[in-house]
C-alpha cells in the first residue's frame, strides 16, 4: 500500500512537472501560433490586394478595347465606301486616277488598322493561367500600351478617311 | 429599349414592328387598299459551325433572335451569350425558334473555331447557329438589324453594343434588347411568347 501511495505521489509529481513545463511552453507556443495566424492573415490580405490590382489593370485594357470596338463600325463603313469607289462601275468612273490611287491608299490604311486590332484580339490572353502576379501586371501594362497605340491608329485613319471621302464626294 | 406590346382592334396583344416602312396601294377584290410595307432583313450568305451554308431562306417560318459577336471578345460577348443561353433553354422545345449569332471577326472565327465555341457553350443541333460571312457583308447586314426605334431615338446603334434583335416569321424586326442586361433578356423571353401568340406567327 505504501508503494501504491508512493507511486501515486510520484505520478502526481511527474504530472505537476509536465504541467509546469507546458505552462512554460504555453506562451511561446501561443506566440508561434499567433505569428503563423498573423502571417496567414497577411498573406491572404496580400493575395486579395494583388487580385484587385490585376482586376483593375485588366479592366483598363478592356475599356480601351471597347473604345476601339466602338470605332470599328465607323472604320468598316469608311472601308466599304472605298470598296464601292474602287469597284468598276458607274460610280467608279466619276473619280480621277489620282483620286482612285489615293482612295486605294486610304483603304489600305483602314484595312491595316482593322487587321492590327483583329490580331491583338486573337493574341490577347485575359486569363494568364499559371502566371505570377508580377508577370500578370507586366503583361497587362504592355497590352494597355499596345491597344492604346491601336486606338490612336484608329483615330488617325478614321479622321483621314472621313476627310478625304468628304473631299472627293461626287 | 423597352417597347410596350400593343393591343389592336382584334384584341390580340402584338409587338410593335420596327424599321423603315412604306405605304403601298394594291387592288383587292376590285377595291384599292393601302397597306404598310415594313423593312425586312435582307438575304445573306454565311456558313454555320457545322460548315453548312446558311442563308435567309434557312430561317423561313422561324422566329429568331440575332446578335453580333466574336469568339475572342473579352468583354461583353461572354455576358451576352450567358444570357442568350437562358433564351436557348427557355425555348428548347419550340421547333420554330432559332438563334443566330454572326461573328464580326471571320478571319479568326473559322468554322472550326465556331464549333469549338458552340461546344464550350453546350450547344448541339440546329437551334443556335454561329455564322461566319464576309466581314463587310456582316457589317452591312447589321445596319438592317440595328435600326433606331422609335425613329425619333437619335442614339445610333453599333454592332458591338450587345443587342439581341427579335425577328418574326416575315423577317420584320419586332424588338431590340440589351443582351448584357438580365431584365432586358427576360423581356425578350416574354416578348417571344407574345409574338408566338400572334396569328401570323403560328
Amino acid at each position: 500500500m505504501i508503494d501504491g501511495i508512493n507511486t501515486i505521489i510520484n505520478l502526481n509529481f511527474v504530472l505537476l512537472k509536465i504541467i509546469a513545463i507546458m505552462k512554460k511552453m504555453l506562451i511561446p507556443f501561443a506566440l508561434i501560433v499567433l505569428a503563423f495566424a498573423g502571417c496567414s492573415d497577411d498573406k491572404a490580405k496580400q493575395e486579395a490586394q494583388e487580385k484587385e490590382q490585376e482586376k483593375t489593370a485588366l479592366n483598363e485594357v478592356i475599356k480601351i478595347h471597347d473604345d476601339v470596338m466602338g470605332k470599328e463600325d465607323h472604320l468598316m463603313r469608311n472601308k466599304m465606301k472605298t470598296d464601292t469607289i474602287l469597284t468598276p462601275g458607274p460610280l467608279n468612273t466619276k473619280y480621277t486616277v489620282v483620286e482612285k490611287v489615293t482612295i486605294s491608299a486610304v483603304r489600305s490604311k483602314l484595312m491595316a488598322a482593322d487587321e492590327a486590332m483583329s490580331k491583338w484580339m486573337q493574341d490577347f490572353d485575359a486569363e494568364l493561367k499559371g502566371k505570377t502576379h508580377e508577370e500578370k501586371m507586366k503583361y497587362y501594362a504592355g497590352q494597355k500600351k499596345a491597344v492604346t497605340r491601336i486606338d490612336s491608329l484608329f483615330g488617325v485613319v478614321i479622321e483621314g478617311s472621313d476627310k478625304y471621302l468628304k473631299e472627293i464626294q461626287k | 429599349m423597352l417597347w410596350g406590346a400593343c393591343k389592336f382592334n382584334d384584341e390580340i396583344t402584338r409587338l410593335p414592328i420596327a424599321g423603315n416602312r412604306d405605304v403601298a396601294t394594291k387592288v383587292v377584290n376590285g377595291q384599292t387598299v393601302t397597306d404598310t410595307v415594313y423593312q425586312t432583313i435582307p438575304d445573306f450568305k454565311t456558313v454555320n459551325q457545322y460548315g453548312d451554308s446558311i442563308k435567309s431562306v434557312n430561317l423561313d417560318d422561324n422566329i429568331y433572335v440575332a446578335d453580333f459577336f466574336f469568339t475572342t471578345c473579352p468583354s461583353i460577348c461572354p455576358v451576352m451569350h450567358r444570357n442568350m443561353l437562358k433564351v436557348y433553354e427557355e425555348f428548347k422545345d419550340m421547333p420554330d425558334l432559332k438563334i443566330v449569332s454572326y461573328t464580326i471577326d471571320p478571319k479568326h472565327d473559322s468554322v472550326a473555331v465556331l464549333k469549338k465555341y458552340a461546344d464550350k457553350l453546350g450547344i448541339e443541333g440546329n437551334r443556335w447557329w454561329f455564322l461566319q460571312g464576309k466581314k463587310e457583308d456582316i457589317y452591312k447586314l447589321s445596319s438592317n438589324y440595328l435600326v433606331t426605334f422609335p425613329v425619333e431615338d437619335a442614339k445610333e446603334k453599333f454592332i458591338h453594343d450587345g443587342f439581341f434583335i427579335l425577328i418574326d416569321k416575315q423577317k420584320r424586326i419586332r424588338g431590340q434588347y440589351d443582351g448584357t442586361q438580365p431584365d432586358s433578356v427576360q423581356k425578350l423571353i416574354n416578348d417571344i411568347k407574345i409574338l408566338k401568340a400572334e396569328p401570323e406567327q403560328k
